[in-house]
């Protein structure tokens, strides 16, 4: 239990710091901001709790490069887990609009005509493309947009992974 | 593998899950094309769990532990897995939800540039707006009646609730949502 309980003290102790940052002063890069305050706790704690000059007390000391990994690989895999949470908590998705707006017509539903129009006032594409160029995955060259070495990247890597999957478009 | 000690095994052992969760959902994928992508990735998760369970126990029978630190090693795994998991749903999840990536797509597609107009035109938000209810109707979450759509599985509703709540207690009320 000894190794469980340490992997959850520290990831806990990454979200009490991030939370009490954000208390402070939401920074504008949130997403690298998380990793940054993640793995700096996890560094600072597997100082504390392993190797020759760990000061944590023995129930609270981890013995071996194995153990030293595990944790890790947990912190690292939650810190992941919740930079991808921490997106969708950002920003509702439209389809969690849609299902909001029917929760709230009861039993008399909403038409379709109705949800296709909240769907494209929720998600026009002008709003999409403002959000690329500043992102860095598209660049304007007077009106035309370019993909970017980073968009490129982006783009291909999911539309290769869409096609072995036999998806069709997504949107 | 005689020689191999247990604790290695047991470390391991989420990732031995996922990248079964990987390849038994590329299978089915594959294997079913024009099923809903959902039907892959969930069972894909389920064998990729019954993986980290098996590698799991193969690695806590060579090793000499505690029932403590056993349970310990085993929900330490559960929890790392489903972290792992749920990044690899997110990941394959973009390219069938993301308007970002669609758009993207689309710019690719035309060689790497398109004007405003062409890539809106390209989207095509009409078809894809029909696209985004109809999976929410084949996933169950919508239901027609009578030409209307109603809610129908409340769990979709349950996570947004859920959500919001940790929205406000992470980002806190008043911060504006940005959009994607």
């Amino acid at each position: 239990m000894r190794v469980f309980l340490i992997a959850m003290a520290l990831s806990a102790a990454g979200f009490a710091v991030q939370w009490a940052w954000w208390r402070i002063r939401i920074p504008k890069r949130q997403t690298a901001a998380i990793l940054a305050t993640f793995t700096l706790v996890l560094l600072a704690g597997l100082v504390v709790t392993a190797g020759p000059r760990a000061i944590a007390p023995p129930a609270w000391r981890l013995e071996s490069m194995w153990e030293v990994l595990h944790v890790t690989g947990f912190h690292v895999a939650a810190m992941l887990a919740y930079v991808v949470a921490y997106s969708a908590l950002e920003e509702r998705s439209p389809s969690m609009t849609i299902l909001s707006r029917v929760a709230t017509s009861g039993p008399d539903g909403r038409s379709r005509d109705e949800l296709e129009s909240l769907l494209k006032r929720v998600s026009p594409v002008d709003i999409r493309i403002a959000a690329m160029l500043r992102d860095g995955m598209v660049r304007d060259e007077g009106g035309h947009l370019v993909l970017t070495a980073k968009g490129h990247a982006w783009a291909g890597l999911f539309s290769a992974w869409r096609r072995l999957l036999k998806f069709g478009k997504g949107g | 593998m005689n020689g191999i000690p247990g604790y290695p095994i047991v470390v391991l052992a989420p990732v031995a899950g996922l990248l079964a969760y990987w390849f038994s959902q590329m299978a089915i994928a594959r294997g079913l094309p024009g099923r809903s992508p959902y039907a892959s990735l969930s069972r894909g998760f389920m064998v990729g769990m019954l993986v980290m369970i098996g590698v799991t126990a193969l690695g806590l029978g060579r090793l000499e532990s505690t029932w403590s630190d056993a349970a310990g090693f085993g929900l330490l795994n559960g929890l790392t897995y489903l972290a792992l998991a749920f990044g690899y749903f997110n990941f394959v999840n973009l390219t069938v939800a993301s308007l970002r990536i669609r758009l993207l797509e689309e710019v690719l597609e035309a060689g790497g540039g398109l004007s405003a107009e062409e890539l809106a035109a390209a989207y095509n938000a009409d078809s894809v707006a029909g696209l985004r209810l109809d999976r929410l109707v084949r996933g169950g979450h919508l239901v027609e009646r009578h030409g209307r759509l109603v809610i129908g599985r409340r769990r979709f509703m349950i996570v947004a609730r859920i959500f919001d709540f940790l929205h406000w207690f992470i980002i806190g009320c008043g911060h504006p949502r940005k959009h994607d």
